[in-house]
C-alpha cells in the first residue's frame, strides 16, 4: 500500500487522471450493477412466482372433484388445458407416494418419481417452490399445492415452468449494464487523457519556459493562452522573466560600463605614468636640439640630422601629450561655449598646419539659432581639433570637410562629414577603444580622448561609415546643462 | 625673433643670477645652456638641499625649479627661498601639472607655474619679463 501511494505521488497527471476515472466508474457500476440486476430478478420471478402459484391452485382446484371421483379423462383433459400455457414444461397430479396420477405426457401416467423434487413436491402440505435444472440445462420452477378434499390431502397438483426466458432478460440486462460501464469507462478515459493533456500541456510548456529560462534564455516567453490559474501562472511567470531580463540587461550594461572605466582607468593610469616620465628626457632632447642650432658651424646635412630630431622630437611629444590627456584629464573647466565660435577657431588652427592639404574643401553649414552649450572650452576644442584632423588625414591630398549644426530635441547636434576613404564595418566598433588604431604612427588614443570628453560632458557620439564615400560623426551635447 | 628683441640691449640682462634646480640632469644642463646663451649667469641644483647651499652662499635674480623632486621638492624650495634669498621671484616648471598643484605653488609666492613644453622659448619669454619686472620693482603677477 505504502509502495503504491509513492508511487502515485510521483506518477505523472495523466497517470492520475485515469486512475481516478478508473476507480469512481468501477465504485458505481459496482453499486448499480447489482442493485439493477436484483431488482430486475425480483421483479420478473416475481411475476412467475405469482402466476405459478395461481396455475398451480386453479390446477389443485379444479382437478379436485376428479380425482375424487377418479375421472382420469377430465384429469386428462385439466392437464392437458394447465401445460398449454406458455412455458409450462410439464402439469402433473401425484399421490402422496409419488405415483403420477395423470400428467400431460399420456406416457408418464402410473409412473412413480423416486427424486427428492418430486418427493417434496408429492407430500407437501403447504404451496411449495422448488427450484431445479434440467440435465439440458433448463432451469426450472417447480410449483406444488396439495389438493384437498374434506380436510384431506388426495393429491399434490404440480407444474413446472420454464423461467430461462426471465434469467435470459436478466442476462441480457447485465450485458447491456457492463456494456454501458465498459463503454463510460471507455469515454471517461479518453475524456482523463484529454483532460490530462489540457491540464498538463499548459503545465509542460511552463516546466519547458522555466527551463529555458533556467538555461539562461530571458527572451524565452510562454505562451498559455488560459484564463484560469495555469493562466494568471503563465502571466506572471511571463512578467517575472520580464523584470529579471530588465534587471539582468541593466546588470550586463552596468557591468559593461564598469569594466569598460576601469579598464580605461588602468589604461589611463600606464600612460600618463610613461608619459609623465618621458617628458623630462623629451624636454632635454628638445632643448640640445635648439642649442645646437645655434652653432653657425653646423653643416647642411647635420642641420638636417637635427631637423629630423626635432621633427621626431615632436611627434613623440604629441604621442606624450595624448597620453596625458587620456591618462591625467585635466578637471573639466565649465562656461558657456560658442560652439560655431569655437568650430571655426579650430579651422583656423587646421588651416595653419601644414599637414593640411590646400585642396581640402571646408564646408559649414551652422544653425545660426543654436544656443550655446555649456562645456570646457579646452576639451572641446581638442575634441574638434581630433576629429578634423583625423578627417584631413583620411582624406589625404582633396577632399571635402562638411561640419553642420542643429539643434536636436535639448541636445546641440553637431555633424562631422568627411569624404575619406570609409572605416571598414569590422573596425567601426572599436575606434573608440584606447590604444586602437589603424593609422601607422597613431596612438590610437584621440577617439578615445574625443568620446570620453564627450560623455563627460553628458553628450554622445556616433560614427557611421560607408567605404568609398566616406565617414559620418554625430555629436550629441545637452544644451540645458547647468555648470558643474 | 623674442631672442633678436630682448638681446637687443643686452646691458640690461648681463650678470643677471639664474639658480636652476631640477634633479632631471638632461633638463638642468641644457636648459642652464640655453639660459647662459640669453646672457644670464646660471648656477645649478640638482635637488632643494643644493639649492639652498647655493641660496646661503650667494644672492640671485631669479630662481627656476623643477616641481617634482626627492626628497624635498619644488614647493618646498619656496619658503626656503624666502628665508634665505627673500623677494627674489621663483619659477616652478613641471612635466604635468594639475591646476591644484598650480595654484598651491602660486599661493605659496611662485611667481609662476609652466609646463616643460618642447618650445623653450615662452620660458625664457617670461624669465624675462620677470627680471625687467624686477628690477623696475613692480610686483609680479600673471
Amino acid at each position: 500500500m505504502r509502495r503504491f501511494l509513492d508511487w502515485y505521488r510521483n506518477a505523472g497527471l495523466r497517470t492520475k487522471f485515469t486512475l481516478h476515472i478508473i476507480f469512481s466508474t468501477s465504485v458505481v457500476f459496482a453499486i448499480l450493477l447489482p442493485l439493477v440486476l436484483y431488482i430486475q430478478k425480483q421483479v420478473l420471478l416475481g411475476e412467475v412466482q405469482e402466476s405459478g402459484y395461481r396455475l398451480a391452485k386453479v390446477f389443485a382446484h379444479s382437478s379436485v372433484q376428479a380425482v375424487v371421483s377418479d375421472d382420469y379423462l377430465v384429469l386428462q383433459h385439466i392437464a392437458y388445458g394447465i401445460s398449454s400455457q406458455r412455458r409450462i414444461v410439464h402439469a402433473m397430479l401425484l399421490t402422496e407416494d409419488g405415483r403420477v396420477l395423470v400428467h400431460n405426457d399420456p406416457n408418464e401416467r402410473g409412473g412413480r418419481y423416486e427424486d427428492a423434487i418430486s418427493r417434496l413436491a408429492a407430500r407437501t402440505q403447504e404451496p411449495l417452490l422448488q427450484r431445479y435444472e434440467t440435465p439440458d440445462g433448463m432451469h426450472i420452477y417447480d410449483f406444488a399445492v396439495p389438493v384437498y378434499f374434506l380436510n384431506q390431502k388426495r393429491a399434490s397438483a404440480r407444474i413446472g415452468i420454464s423461467i430461462d426466458h426471465e434469467l435470459g432478460e436478466i442476462a441480457r440486462t447485465r450485458n447491456y449494464i457492463l456494456a454501458l460501464g465498459f463503454g463510460i469507462l471507455g469515454l471517461g478515459l479518453a475524456w482523463a487523457m484529454y483532460q490530462a493533456r489540457r491540464v498538463t500541456r499548459p503545465v509542460q510548456t511552463l516546466v519547458q519556459g522555466t527551463q529555458e529560462i533556467a538555461g539562461g534564455n530571458l527572451d524565452h516567453r510562454i505562451t498559455v493562452e488560459s484564463g484560469d490559474e495555469l493562466g494568471q501562472l503563465a502571466l506572471a511567470f511571463n512578467r517575472m522573466t520580464g523584470d529579471l531580463h530588465e534587471s539582468h540587461q541593466q546588470l550586463v550594461v552596468a557591468q559593461t560600463e564598469l569594466v569598460y572605466k576601469t579598464r580605461l582607468a588602468a589604461m589611463g593610469e600606464i600612460a600618463a605614468a610613461v608619459a609623465h616620465e618621458t617628458r623630462n628626457p623629451l624636454g632635454a632632447l628638445s632643448n640640445c636640439v635648439q642649442l645646437l642650432r645655434m652653432n653657425p658651424h653646423l653643416t647642411g646635412e647635420d642641420a638636417e640630422v637635427l631637423d629630423i630630431i626635432q621633427m621626431e622630437t615632436r611627434r613623440l611629444n604629441a604621442i606624450v601629450s595624448d597620453f596625458l590627456a587620456f591618462g591625467r584629464p585635466r578637471p573639466a573647466h565649465f562656461q558657456e561655449v560658442d560652439l560655431h565660435e569655437l568650430i571655426d577657431e579650430t579651422f583656423a588652427l587646421l588651416l595653419r598646419d601644414d599637414r593640411c592639404s590646400t585642396f581640402i574643401v571646408f564646408l559649414r553649414q551652422f544653425d545660426p539659432f543654436l544656443e550655446k552649450v555649456t562645456a570646457d572650452r579646452d576639451q572641446l576644442r581638442q575634441v574638434f581639433w581630433n576629429l578634423f584632423q583625423n578627417a584631413v588625414q583620411v582624406m589625404g591630398e582633396e577632399g571635402e570637410l562638411g561640419v553642420e549644426t542643429r539643434r536636436d530635441g535639448d541636445h546641440a547636434q553637431i555633424v562631422i562629414r568627411d569624404s575619406g576613404a570609409g572605416i571598414p564595418t569590422t573596425v567601426l566598433p572599436n575606434i573608440f577603444e584606447p590604444f586602437y588604431t589603424t593609422k601607422s604612427g597613431g596612438t590610437g588614443l584621440g577617439l578615445a580622448i574625443v568620446r570620453r570628453i564627450v560623455e563627460e560632458h553628458g553628450g554622445q557620439i556616433a560614427v557611421d561609415s560607408q567605404q568609398g564615400v566616406g565617414t559620418c560623426f554625430v555629436l550629441n551635447l545637452p544644451l540645458d546643462r547647468g555648470s558643474k | 625673433m623674442l631672442r633678436a628683441q630682448f638681446t637687443a640691449r643686452p646691458g640690461e640682462q648681463v650678470m643677471a643670477r639664474v639658480l636652476v634646480t631640477d634633479d632631471e640632469l638632461g633638463m638642468r644642463r641644457s636648459l642652464a645652456m640655453m639660459l647662459r646663451r640669453e646672457g644670464y649667469q646660471v648656477a645649478e641644483a640638482s635637488s632643494v638641499a643644493e639649492a639652498v647651499g647655493h641660496l646661503k652662499g650667494e644672492r640671485y635674480d631669479l630662481i627656476i625649479t623643477d616641481l617634482k623632486m626627492e626628497p624635498l621638492n619644488g614647493l618646498d624650495l619656496l619658503p626656503l627661498v624666502g628665508k634665505y634669498n627673500p623677494d627674489c621671484p621663483v619659477i616652478i616648471i613641471t612635466a604635468f601639472g594639475s591646476p591644484e598643484t598650480r595654484s598651491e605653488a602660486l599661493r605659496l609666492g611662485a611667481v609662476d607655474f609652466l609646463d616643460k613644453s618642447l618650445e623653450t622659448a615662452g620660458l625664457l619669454l617670461r624669465v624675462r619679463e620677470i627680471l625687467i619686472d624686477k628690477e623696475r620693482g613692480t610686483t609680479h603677477g600673471n
